[in-house]
This record gives structure tokens, sequence and C-alpha cells, in this order.
């Protein structure tokens, strides 16, 4: 058994019941396979960074399971049959299982996007709070804009 | 300083000298992280160079890996670096 994150993206136009169904018969494959779901990121509706099969927002969903290591191929066979999985990706993790306030700060972190350039400290996700020190972030993006300035000057 | 003999010099910017997740000691970045990762590209949003950013090659390798997750997934555009 491996550690494994499958990443979706769901069609948005379902009703309710469809999207609820939609979801448990991804979770039924995933255990059909042999699977068990240690947990799941429900992230709901975000907008797409492009549209894709002319949708332009998408139900993210997040599952973390331990599956035996023949089991994605045929995940992957079932989502792409499927009309509603937009994108899906199946990827090794090292249970990086992200905690609550990760969640959360991902979710604050949407809706006061639409100025990027103005990340203010209190936003930064910090992903595990001791992985991304805020002072270095804010350093980080300063360093970025210099550069950019300089760009344009060549 | 960018003015000199007569010609528009091309201005000098100081390469970082340090990678910065060496420095906040990350050993794994998630693509789901959009917020550092959009920090990793450029306005059209292709990944810096790590000659501009002197992120060291492990963490450049992460980075890249994370970056193309992400836009696989829809969190990060390929072009124009909006995210959002």
């Amino acid at each position: 058994m491996r550690e494994y994150e499958i990443a979706t993206i769901l069609n948005t136009e379902l009703d309710e019941a469809s999207q609820v169904a939609l979801t448990e018969s991804i979770e039924g494959w995933i255990a059909d396979s042999g699977g068990d779901i240690a947990r799941v990121d429900n992230w709901g509706r975000r907008k797409l960074a492009y549209p894709i099969r002319r949708k332009y927002e998408g139900h993210y969903v997040f599952w973390y399971a331990n599956l035996p290591p023949t089991a994605p191929a045929g995940l992957e066979r079932q989502m792409r049959l499927s009309e509603d999985v937009i994108r899906f990706m199946i990827t090794r993790s090292e249970l990086i299982v992200p905690s609550e306030e990760d969640v959360e700060n991902v979710e604050s972190v949407e809706g006061a996007s639409d100025d990027e350039s103005v990340v203010s400290v209190s936003e930064v996700p910090a992903t595990s709070t001791d992985d991304v020190p805020e002072t270095v972030d804010s350093r980080m993006s300063s360093a970025d804009s210099d550069l950019g300035e300089s760009e344009s000057v060549v | 300083m960018s003015f000199q003999r007569g010609g528009r010099r091309r201005s000098f910017q100081r390469r970082p000298r340090v990678c910065q997740f060496c420095v906040d000691n990350i050993d794994t970045l998630d693509y789901k992280n959009v917020e550092v990762l959009a920090r990793q590209t450029g306005p059209d949003g292709k990944i810096n160079p790590r000659r501009r950013t002197g992120t060291c090659a492990r963490h450049q390798r992460m980075l890249a890996r994370a970056i193309k997750r992400a836009r696989h997934m829809a969190l990060l555009g390929f072009d124009r670096g909006t995210w959002l």
C-alpha cells in the first residue's frame, strides 16, 4: 500500500444530488481498487486559472488514500470515462496531509486574490507554519518586483 | 548608475546568494500552495530562472514540479501568470 493523493476537478453544473452521487461513486472506485481513504479535502467551487472544456470554474475535491500500487491505472481509466470529472491527477504523497488551518488559509486567500501583488503578511498560507516564515515571504516578493523593474530597463 | 559614458547601461541586479527555500528549511513544496508558487513565476506566468532568484538546484526542481502540477490542476495558468 502506498499513499496517494487523488485530485479532481468536478463539474459545477451538476445539481446537489448528482454532485454527491459523483463523489460517492469516486469513493466507490477508490474502495473497489482496494484503497482506504485517509482524508477528504473539499475546496468547493473555485475559479479555474484557464477554461477547461469551456468551463470557467470547477469543484475541487482531494482524496488522500492508501492504495495498492496497481490501483491508480484503473482509477485513471474510470475518471477519464466520467464526463463530470473535468480534470484529475493522482500523485504519490508522503501523507503530507495538510492541517485544517491550511485549508482555511487557502480559502481566505481565494477571496483576496484579485490583487495578487499585495499579499499582506496575514494571508500568507505558511504551509506548516514553520515552513514559510512570513518575514521571508515579504522580502522575496519585494525582491521580485525589483527584478521586474530592472528587466524593463534592459 | 544606469547612465554612464553616454549610453544607457544595463543595470546590474545582484543575484541573491542564498536559496530562500533553504533558508526557510522547506523540504516539501505542495502544488496546492498557490500563494508560494505564484510568487515564483513572472508576470507572464513563466517559472523564474534560478539565476534571478538564487534558488538552489534541488529546490528549483521541486518548485518546477509543483508549478507544473498546479498548472495541470488549473490552479496556475500556463501564461500571463494570472491566478484567479
